[in-house]
């Protein structure tokens, strides 16, 4: 059988693509950004695993110290490029910033799935689309808002995003340490317990502003 | 009110609907089949129609039968339940035909059924008795029965080697089912929760007239392990290192160490004559600043005598997770041949289930590459008074003629994952008989995806980094023209 | 203990982080308040993370580990907020501040100074190391912090209402100096529980002393 990820990777991203040019323009480039998530996926999954051989395939110990950082920068690199390239507005930048996350949880939850394909449940599915789908997002969005100040306070900007990327990075191996351990559900709670206030305090925002 | 604030709003509801499942389902459930995967009841039936009749009660019947009898009507049937009541901790056989047996330590034991467990073979077992008491040890997951023919030359022995235990009778020793009759032995295994246990916490030496009667003095002494083969050179003894295993890698054997009979003489003599007329026994030693005990009351028979001493000095070495004794100097794939001793050639009926979880263990070991490493024992033949501990390489030229002994140790450590592989946490739901699927204890909720060491990917994002890097670059060249010449973009 | 003591870290960061949440993301409030909450957020991430290690894994690893990223994370966001909010209001970089600025460099170099007895201990390892990196951005927050301390106010008491709240920092930063420095030695348990706590109590205090000072701003 050739390489699975590959495989998902090839069938998730052909898809998304053939759809583009029928989108609009805000919509297509949320699916592009989501594509970029899958590749940004696809390319840390081989990086992870070069360090799971430097590091005597301990995956306690990998999962939790080092893909953190390594997952986190690669999905930061998509969103700091279109900050500095494009917009830097935060509307624009934040949604963006989430698609990658997501598309980067999507092809991870996929990998996964092919891998354990006899011992998924409908459960499985619900803690994998809400907890490691919202990690994923919440952290590449915590680092995108930092980066929305790029033109605008560069001060801000090198420190302010290097303080949220470790934010995300403690964040994500706090996930990931849970997750793996007995305390499953409190690992599935964790982003779900930030991902709500976070959206009802955006839909205040967004209810006084209209 | 506008779209999106709506649709934020029906996203944040379902979340929390979803936050509520979470935290009520798993936890009311939980509550109720905490014990679902013990067995917390068990029966013995005998009689032509005591299967369907335990069945219908609800009784999960095992497939062997407690005896060996042609006739249906004198089978007898072990029945268990699960998720009724308390964990059943341990079971004994007695041959009192009392409704309890209490223990030297107080624990109490309750009649399971007044039937003879060897009913038809006039045979002298008696009576299984169960105890849900927590001092008798990790609740038990599995039982299972072990059968042996010593007509067909099909030897059981007391000791399994794959973690499960034997059942033994009040007086500790291995419980035999069939006591009465002269060619089959019957055994039961218990299986505990948390079987999987990487590290030799106690190692026993045992000598008798031959192997089986080794293990079964070995399993009457508690171990349920043992190590291959015959570690002296005498014919008329059988000579095996028996032990227990423990997770916990602070209570493990760090280091072994064999030392000729005459060194320990000649200490003993030298001590004795320290302190006059006192008898001096070298139980303790000291070898390089580190207290080794010993652990064989009478010198093994070898071309030298030797005692062998044990450590759990973690300055000796890292817990030792495997030992291994052969008697020739041909160097083998030290590890697998170790293993295979609970793998396939188990000398007891190995269950499926242990099976299953030895599998795990094996295939988890042999990926780590840091875990098998090989550390010969100090079978020293001439040790200084000093006792100063010889080089791997000494020690394995003075083995030459002798009995071998290695041990198995992780360099750094077992693997983390290795300890929380329990083989039986991930569904509480089935009892163990079931749960002999390797595939079921997959991590499915791993944390991170992981390639196959494809490097498309990496070349595929590397031209991708130096496409928008030129992009990049272009674009803050543009920027710079434009700015430096604003009259002529506006 | 040292479950117990980073739950303590971890629940006292949460307590500061949560009243700050509940305080100040009610309604629109300066930037430079958010960054001063959301270090204390990081500060409990990086704790709870800690404490998790210890409850999972029974210990921390030795030399790098996630939960040192929430320390440095934590006095990245207190920099941030000084020197990119605060720093430019009240120091228009003129010669009359030098001596301030100098005086200031005196906090790093004590931190600093801890950072290098340790290493002089245990030798520059895969231990020194990671905290070596954790110094240098305790150095650079403290150095803000002290100058913001004893700056003198040209800038209609903006800095002179939170003073408090430098000195607090200031005190933060030392004790995670010296938190590594108990660490490092292997001090007698007294001297871990007493920097544990003083932690505790200005994790505690941050928030409602930066609140103190901040109301003055608007009165």
């Amino acid at each position: 059988m050739d390489n699975l990820t590959y495989i998902d990777f090839i069938s998730l991203t052909v898809s998304l693509a053939l759809m583009l040019p029928l989108m609009e323009k805000k919509v297509r480039r949320l699916v592009i950004f989501m594509i970029v998530g899958i590749t940004s996926c696809l390319f840390i999954s081989e990086v992870n695993n070069i360090f799971l051989q430097l590091f005597n395939s301990d995956y306690f110990f990998v999962t939790t110290t080092i893909t953190p950082i390594t997952e986190e920068i690669v999905k930061m690199l998509p969103v700091l490029y279109f900050a500095i390239v494009i917009s830097d507005e935060r509307r624009t930048l934040i949604p963006n910033a989430f698609a990658v996350g997501v598309g980067f949880a999507l092809l991870e939850n996929i990998v996964i799935l092919t891998q354990n394909v006899e011992n998924v449940t409908i459960l499985w599915a619900l803690v994998r689309g809400f907890g490691s789908g919202l990690v994923h997002g919440i952290c590449t969005v915590m680092v995108g808002w930092g980066i929305s100040y790029i033109k605008k306070r560069r001060k801000f900007f090198y420190c302010g995003t290097f303080a949220l990327l470790s934010t995300a990075i403690i964040y994500h191996a706090t996930y990931n340490l849970l997750v793996q351990s007995d305390y499953q559900y409190v690992g599935i709670l964790l982003p779900l317990l930030t991902y709500v206030p976070l959206i009802l305090l955006n839909g205040k925002k967004l209810l006084k502003a209209s | 009110m506008n779209r999106q604030l709506k649709y934020q709003r029906v996203v944040s509801a379902l979340a929390a609907v979803f936050l509520l499942f979470l935290i009520i389902v798993p936890m009311t459930p939980r509550a109720n089949a905490a014990n679902s995967r013990f067995i917390t009841e068990l029966r013995v039936e005998a009689g032509e129609d005591a299967v369907t009749k335990l069945e219908n009660d609800g009784w999960s019947v095992t497939m062997v039968g407690l005896n060996v009898t042609a006739d249906s009507a004198e089978q007898v049937y072990l029945a268990y339940k699960t998720n009724t009541g308390s964990p059943v901790t341990n079971v004994i056989v007695s041959s009192d035909v009392g409704d309890s047996y209490t223990d030297k330590d107080g624990i109490k034991y309750s009649c399971v059924s007044h039937v003879d467990a060897d009913e038809g073979v006039n045979g002298t077992a008696g009576c299984l008795y169960a105890t849900s008491d927590k001092r008798a040890g990790s609740p038990l997951v599995g039982i299972d029965v072990l059968r042996g023919n010593s007509k067909d030359n099909d030897i059981l022995y007391p000791i399994t080697n794959d973690g499960a235990e034997i059942v033994r009778t009040t007086k500790g020793t291995p419980a035999d089912l069939e006591k009465g009759s002269n060619s089959d032995v019957i055994y039961l295994a218990q299986i505990r929760d948390k079987i999987l246990r990487p590290y030799i916490s106690e190692i026993g030496v045992v000598t008798d007239k031959d192997k089986w009667n080794a293990v079964y003095t070995a399993c009457e002494r508690g171990y349920n392990y043992y190590v291959e083969g015959d570690i002296d050179n005498s014919t008329d003894t059988y000579t095996i290192i028996a032990f227990e295993r423990t997770a916990d890698p602070k209570k493990a054997v760090t280091n072994i160490a064999a030392i000729p009979a005459k060194t320990i003489k000649s200490l003993e003599k030298a001590q004795k004559e320290d302190k006059s007329s006192k008898k001096v026994k070298a139980k303790a030693l000291s070898i390089s600043d580190i207290e080794y005990v010993r652990i064989s009351s009478d010198p093994i028979k070898a071309e030298n005598d030797y005692y062998i001493y044990r450590t759990k000095n973690s300055k000796a070495g890292n817990p030792i997770s495997m030992l291994y004794a052969e008697k020739s100097k041909e160097t083998q794939n030290l590890f697998f041949g170790t293993w295979a001793n609970a793998y396939f050639f188990s000398p007891g009926r190995t269950t499926a289930y242990t099976y299953s979880i030895n599998e795990d263990l094996y295939t988890e070991l042999q990926q780590d590459k840091t875990v098998c490493s090989k550390i010969p024992v100090q079978l020293l033949t001439d040790l200084d008074s000093s006792l100063s501990t010889a080089t791997p390489d000494e020690a394995e030229k003075s083995t030459e003629k002798f009995i071998k002994l290695s041990m198995l140790t992780p360099r750094d450590g077992l693997p983390a994952s290795t300890l929380s592989v329990t083989g039986v946490s991930d569904d509480p739901e089935a009892p163990y008989i079931e749960r002999t699927q390797r595939s079921d204890r997959v991590n499915k909720y791993q944390a991170s995806v992981f390639g196959n060491g494809g490097i498309i990917a990496i070349i595929i994002c590397a031209a991708a980094i130096v496409i928008a890097a030129v992009v990049l670059i272009i674009k803050k060249k543009s920027g710079k023209k434009t700015s430096d010449n604003p009259k002529k973009s506006g | 203990m040292y479950l117990y003591l980073s739950l303590a870290l971890t629940i006292s960061a949460g307590i500061g982080f949560g009243y700050g949440l509940f305080r100040f993301f009610r309604d629109e409030s300066a930037l430079y308040v958010r960054m001063i909450i959301f270090a204390v957020g990081c500060a409990m991430l990086g704790r709870l993370f800690e404490t998790l290690q210890f409850l999972v894994n029974g210990q921390l690893y030795t030399g790098f580990h996630v939960g040192l990223l929430g320390t440095i994370g934590c006095f990245l966001f207190l920099f941030s907020a000084n020197f990119g909010q605060m720093d430019s209001i009240v120091d228009d970089r003129s010669k009359s501040f030098r001596k301030t600025r100098i005086i200031s460099l005196s906090a790093p170099l004590v931190v600093i100074a801890i950072w290098c007895l340790i290493a002089a201990a245990n030798g520059v390892n895969e231990t020194t190391i990671p905290i070596g990196v954790e110094t240098l951005f305790i150095a650079l927050a403290s150095y803000f912090h002290l100058k913001h301390l004893i700056i003198k106010d040209v800038s209609f008491g903006l800095i002179r209402s939170i003073r408090s709240y430098n000195l607090l920092s200031l005190v933060y930063a030392l004790l995670c100096m010296l938190e590594m420095l108990v660490e490092s030695f292997n001090l007698p348990a007294f001297w871990i529980i007493t920097v544990v706590v003083l932690q505790c109590a200005v994790l505690l205090a941050f928030v409602p002393v930066l609140e103190r000072g901040v109301k003055k701003w608007t009165t």
